[in-house]
Parts: structure tokens; sequence; C-alpha cells
């Protein structure tokens, strides 16, 4: 499998200057998409810059557990995915404590509506809003998909489904979404 | 509407110079983390090898001191001998610790109760 060259300079053993080179280099290639990918999932910048963050300095850290079996960008989606998910799931549970929590999409559509970072039409406006009311693990089987445009084999690595699941599920958060996004028409 | 035809385009927005100072941010955390770990495992290395050699040295002074001090051992009734001194030597250690103890916690011992 071949990896970037500037992988095995993150290692803890390089010398700094290599160091800093090879992460900035990491960060010019992965930087922007994973926060896409990420803000997507947890859609709003601040959520999405602090699991950003987290999510690129751990990888960095921790590359000589990275066994090159796969290929570097499935790991560090694998890594990104599971920030994302841990980071919803956290945000439920805070939000579960005082409410009975669960997302709609009238109050979907007036966060982005509110949100100043957002400038989609309004079909992407009620695509957002949808995506944020399907259950965490359907998002990120639709994102990975749709947006991403990732095969199913590598979303199998990555979420530690069999391809079967990930296509039923990509399925049911189709049907969802297009009830979501047209119930607004 | 059929879901292909969702759109594609990613409508969020960064705020102004929001990648390269998160890069910045990134890249100080990571670099520092790194010169932390090597600052440490270089100052735990420095130590390890100061115990070591002193340990070393103290195995190699006591190893000449005891060879030093007595004759060698060649036959079995010298090295019983040995042994059951030692043993003594110890045993009496021991009972002199232990009334050293008994005299700290006697209460006329302790200079409060005068």
């Amino acid at each position: 499998m071949e990896q970037p060259e500037w992988l095995f300079d993150l290692s803890p053993t390089a010398p700094a200057d290599r160091r800093e080179r090879a992460f900035r280099a990491f960060l010019a290639t992965w930087q922007q998409p994973i926060y896409r990918f990420i803000r997507r999932m947890v859609l709003t910048h601040e959520d999405a810059d602090d699991v950003t963050q987290e999510t690129l300095v751990q990888v960095a850290r921790s590359v000589d557990s990275f066994r090159g079996e796969a290929a570097f960008s499935t790991w560090l989606y694998q890594i990104a995915n599971r920030k994302a998910l841990d980071h919803i799931a956290a945000k439920q549970r805070r939000a579960a404590r005082w409410t009975r929590w669960a997302p709609q999409m009238e109050d979907r559509l007036a966060a982005l509506s509110a949100d100043p970072h957002f400038d989609g039409e309004d079909a992407e406006r009620r695509l957002h809003a949808g995506l944020a009311c399907l259950p965490p693990r359907q998002k990120q089987v639709f994102i990975l998909r749709y947006f991403e445009e990732m095969p199913y084999a590598e979303m199998a690595i990555i979420t530690q489904r069999s391809e079967g699941s990930l296509k039923a599920s990509y399925h049911h958060a189709s049907e969802k979404l297009k009830k979501l996004v047209l119930q607004e028409d | 509407m059929n879901p292909r035809e969702f759109p594609k385009r990613f409508p969020f927005r960064v705020p102004e110079g929001y990648h390269a100072s998160a890069a910045a941010a990134m890249t100080d955390a990571f670099m520092a983390e790194t010169a932390v770990g090597v600052r440490k495992s270089r100052s735990y290395q420095m130590a390890a090898a100061a115990i070591f050699t002193g340990l070393l040295i103290a195995a190699a002074g006591w190893l000449y001191l005891e060879s030093a001090s007595r004759p060698a051992c060649v036959t079995f009734a010298c090295l019983l001998e040995e042994t059951e001194t030692e043993l003594l030597e110890s045993e009496y250690e021991l009972l002199m610790e232990e009334a050293a103890w008994d005299l700290e916690l006697a209460p006329w011992s302790s200079s409060d109760s005068f």
C-alpha cells in the first residue's frame, strides 16, 4: 500500500524540523477535507473546529500505531468518524440530561437560518437540517457515500460494519432525507 | 426529489483566516508536545543511566571490600561456619533494631513525657 511521503516523518523518532515539515504537509493535504467531513457531521463551526483539531493532532501523534494495511486516508477517516460520533453522543447526553432530546427539523432549520457561517440555498438548508435529524450512524453513512463518494468497501473499514448493512443504512437515510426535505415544500 | 438530486455543494463558510490560524495552533500543539516528550524521555534516560552507574560502582566496591577482608572459603566446613556467623550477625542486628524500636516507643524515651 503506497503511503504519502511525509507520513513516516511524523513519527516521534524523526528530527524536529522534519517532523514539523511533515505535519505542515499533512495539514496542507487533509485539514480542509477533514474539516468539511466533520462539519457536515456536527453542523456548527465551533464543534467542527474542536473535533477537527483533536482528530488531526491525535492522528499525527499516533502515526507509529498506523500499520499500513489500509490507505492512510482510510485510517484518518476512521478516526475522524469516531471522534465526530463521540462528540455527537456526548452532546446528546448533555442535552438529554435536561430534556427529552431529539433533533427536530424545524429547530434545525431555524438554527441554520441563524447561523452566520451558513450560506446555502433553501434546498441546501433543508438537506443539512434533515441530515442533522438522522440517527448519527445513518448520517455518517450518507455523508461518506454521497458527499465523499467513498466505495462501500472503504466505508466498511472506516465504520467497522459490513457492506450489506451500509447499503441498507444508506437506503434508509436517503428515504428519510427525501421525506424530511420534501416535508417543507 | 431523487436523492441523486440532493445538492452536493459545501454550503458552510468558515471565519476569515480560520484554516491558517487553526493550522498554526495545531502545529504549535503538535510540536510543543513533541519537545516536552523528547525532554522528558532524555531526562529519564539520563537519570536511569546515573542510577545504574551508581549501583554498578557500589556493587564493585562492596565485592572488593568483601574479598579483601576475608580469606576465601575453600571447604564446606568453612562455608557452613561463615553462613552461621552471618545468620547470627543478622539475628543480632534484628534484636538490636527491635530493642531500639522499643526504646523509642517507651513513654519515658519521649521528651514530651518529661
